[in-house]
């Protein structure tokens, strides 16, 4: 399912936008017949509707769940819809895209003022009086005002490239061609600046938003003894072990009777295996161990079973019942059986 | 100490501590045995939030010769201050290793400044070896908790927490078989209260997963909705290579079968995001298919497009051929162009749907019928298929990870009120005739996220009451 997928906008976008770019500046510095490019009409293409179009982007924030048209892009199913990180990865994306259009326009215009010859002048029909342009340009100018003054136009400037068509006049291109570092701080400071900015804010709110990423790992491989019952349970010949001495294992004090020799498990563990050790001295031939069913075999049980085999004993395992018998304990046993050759009998009452 | 909290699962054998582990850990791949043993060697996991490692846990052999390693460290007379020197003394004696291995690998991390936690399943009276085992966490002078493992019907609860007191700072119960996140974060709690250095960052792990939950919450009710449009819309091409190769008797069969597929895919990709990858699932689907309206014939155009699609498409190869004219006439003919050719486009594009049919260019036709098998129409189906996806998401978050029995899936849409019911129909009429909107999938996808919200909810409150047992 998509909603989970890692999103990645194509590469061919970036590199569409940015012809886009190159394109846009390149129509919009084309010379018209008067050879004067109007630059209220470059700077409202180039920086104006740009900053508008910030703006908007701005607004589109608040609609939820948008900007859902690049599903079709991203090839995502129609019923896709993005998590809260995802959605702000897409604003940035595409806010991205916007860059990349800019750098488009910023590349060509730089290459122009560099290989041509780049007149600019102002025209228009509502906008006759230079003072008016000059409050504008001057209101634009105030982000760089202080630190880059010759991006601001003065009246000089306003006054000589002011053109009209009816008027042949072509002026004078020392004048004409001082307007490119308005344009350049407005194309760096309204069109560039904003997405840059926006692009950062949606970048970070999506990282703000990511779901936090829970990793339990396991670091060292879980190394386990699943015991498969390769033999069967040695089966019991009654008449062998009616008569064979009995070793009670962890039986509590109540449960030991007079015909119990030992019963180990309990208390002191020096003391005890003195006495098994003693009594190990003169071993009988068969020797039952009566274990609790409820308690899981221990290979301190096991090393004493090792111990009297070694001593020539041959061993049999008799459960005692302190409660219900569950199935992990009776499995426990068995293996337990199994791993140590003792014959199973019959669980005691 | 380490500067972030590490505890080992320690106790005697078969008590359950690797049951607790795995669901501690939300990971159904901590091997557990029925048989007692089953763990020979210390498992380690760590839990990291975005990088940062918050916790380790490591699951530990359990004792089996407790009383022979007490009876060794009591051999000289140590004051309580030196007993964690006298562990230490223990597990440097390299003959140690293969004498008490169990117990080497369990002490070894905790005396490398990782907190205990105790298991018993208390089912029976304390032995000496038990209490063997808990003199020596006791020597070792670490934090340590008990952790009562309600495994058996037949408890010593009462005689275990008197003994447990003696020797541990908290006691807790906890069911593996059961426990959900705030049964999960009530122990969390309690491990954070047993060293002030370990507290903020345990805190911090318990907020975090609460946290992931309602973020898992939201995502997954996105991916509910997405699955539940696509199969209520799901239809199938028919072609002889698809009845080739699909194994099955009838379109019905094939159906049936791509449903089945969708169904597994989304429940066995739920089941591995979340812990569960090695849960077998029995999910036997049966859907009402309404066999009389599944067949559909489509026509299309050109090599794939649908008559819509062609109406579209010659429309616009029409305004565009329309608006070079207005580009020539500088804008003079005020967009005649462009609207007369979208006109003249879309009407062409009419009429060749009807002309197309039957008629090729060489051998290739330019126009066919296509059949396919769907969409369910039937009134059932979207119910069905909602609260299929609905239980089976409930069944899986409340699954704690050491369960090991199969997730069997039964599912009843009754419960839903009739606005509920025909909601849900609305939406699905909607989708299979073309009118779904942005709007009716956030509307969908809210809906799920409240009925899991709600069911859920309930389910752990009543978890987080009975969680503070002990």
């Amino acid at each position: 399912m998509q909603t989970v997928q890692k999103l990645k906008l194509p590469q061919w976008l970036a590199w569409l936008a940015f012809a886009g770019g190159l394109l846009l500046g390149a129509a919009a510095l084309a010379y018209t017949p008067q050879g004067r490019i109007n630059l209220l009409w470059l700077w409202w293409l180039w920086a104006g509707l740009p900053l508008l179009g910030s703006l908007l982007a701005l607004g589109g924030f608040l609609l939820p769940n948008q900007p859902l048209w690049l599903k079709s892009v991203l090839k995502l199913s129609p019923y896709w819809q993005p998590l809260p990180h995802q959605r702000w990865w897409l604003l940035a994306q595409i806010n991205r895209l916007w860059i990349f259009l800019a750098l488009g326009i910023l590349l060509v215009f730089l290459l122009l003022l560099l290989f041509s010859d780049l007149a600019f002048g102002w025209s228009s029909t509502l906008i006759t009086q230079p003072q008016v342009v000059i409050e504008i340009t001057q209101m634009i100018s105030a982000p760089w005002q202080f630190f880059w003054s010759q991006a601001v136009p003065d009246l000089q400037l306003i006054e000589q490239t002011r053109f009209a068509r009816i008027e042949t006049s072509t002026g004078d291109f020392q004048e004409a061609s001082r307007w490119w570092p308005f344009l350049l701080a407005s194309l760096l400071f309204y069109n560039l600046l904003p997405r840059v900015v926006l692009t950062l804010f949606c970048g970070w709110k999506s990282r703000q938003l990511q779901p936090c990423h829970v990793e339990i790992q396991a670091t060292k491989t879980h190394e386990v003894s699943i015991l498969k019952p390769t033999t069967a349970l040695q089966q019991p010949a009654v008449d062998q072990w009616q008569t064979a001495v009995k070793i009670g294992w962890q039986l509590g004090e109540t449960a030991a009777t007079p015909t119990q020799p030992l019963n180990l498990g309990e208390g002191d563990w020096q003391k005890e295996e003195d006495l098994w050790q003693a009594w190990l001295q003169t071993p009988p031939q068969h020797l039952v161990w009566l274990v609790v069913a409820q308690q899981p075999p221990l290979n301190e049980l096991a090393d004493k079973i090792k111990q009297a085999a070694e001593a020539g004993c041959y061993q049999a395992l008799q459960l005692v019942s302190q409660g219900d018998l569950e199935e992990r304990h009776l499995m426990s046993w068995q293996a337990f059986a199994r791993k140590y050759q003792l014959v199973w009998l019959e669980s005691a009452a | 100490m380490n500067n972030y909290p590490h505890f080992c699962v320690v106790g005697h054998p078969n008590q359950g501590k690797s049951s607790i582990v795995s669901t501690l850990v939300e990971n159904d791949s901590v091997e557990i045995g029925i048989e007692s043993g089953t763990t020979q060697k210390n498992a380690r996991f760590e839990f990291t939030i975005d990088g940062k490692l918050l916790l380790a846990l490591t699951d530990t052999p359990g004792f089996q010769r407790s009383r022979q390693v007490l009876a060794w460290l009591q051999q000289d007379d140590v004051s309580p201050a030196q007993r964690p020197n006298r562990i230490r003394a223990f597990l440097a004696e390299p003959e140690h290793a293969i004498r008490f291995p169990d117990e080497v690998q369990l002490l070894t991390p905790i005396m490398a400044g990782a907190g205990v936690i105790y298991i018993t399943d208390a089912a029976n009276q304390p032995t000496a070896a038990d209490e063997a085992e808990m003199e020596i966490l006791r020597w070792t002078g670490q934090p340590r908790m008990a952790v009562i493992n309600p495994i058996s019907q037949n408890v010593a609860h009462q005689q275990w927490q008197m003994t447990l007191n003696q020797f541990f700072q908290w006691v807790r119960e906890f069911n593996p078989m059961t426990a959900t996140l705030p049964a999960r974060q009530v122990l969390l709690r309690a491990m954070a209260e047993l060293s002030t250095d370990w507290t903020f960052l345990l805190d911090q792990l318990s907020q975090r997963l609460a946290e992931r939950d309602q973020q898992r919450l939201a995502a997954v009710s996105l991916q509910l909705a997405h699955y539940w449009c696509e199969q209520v819309n799901r239809r199938e091409p028919l072609s002889k290579l698809t009845a080739l190769f699909s194994q099955t008797n009838s379109p019905e069969d094939y159906l049936q079968q791509r449903l089945d597929k969708a169904e597994g895919e989304l429940f066995h990709q739920l089941a591995k995001n979340w812990g569960h990858g090695n849960t077998p699932l029995a999910l036997n689907a049966a859907w009402d298919l309404d066999s009389d309206t599944l067949m559909n014939t489509e026509n299309w155009y050109l090599w794939g497009l649908k008559q819509q699609d062609l109406l579209l498409a010659s429309a616009a190869a029409g305004a565009a051929a329309g608006s070079l004219i207005d580009l020539g006439l500088s804008g003079a003919s005020f967009m005649l162009g462009a609207v007369s050719g979208g006109i003249i486009g879309s009407t062409t594009g009419w009429l060749a749907s009807k002309q197309l049919t039957g008629k090729r260019l060489g051998w290739i036709p330019l126009a066919g019928k296509k059949d396919y098998v769907g969409p369910v129409r039937h009134p059932n189906f979207p119910l069905v298929l909602m609260a299929r996806a609905l239980t089976f998401t409930q069944l899986l978050w409340l699954r704690p990870h050491a369960q090991r029995t199969r997730l069997t899936l039964q599912a009843q849409a009754d419960d839903w009120s009739r606005p509920q019911q025909v909601q849900l129909l609305n939406w699905a009429k909607a989708l299979q005739q073309n009118k779904w909107k942005a709007k009716q999938q956030q509307a969908l996808s809210s809906w799920i996220s409240e009925q899991l919200s709600t069911q859920l909810t309930a389910a752990l409150n009543e978890e987080q009451r009975s969680a503070w047992r002990l």
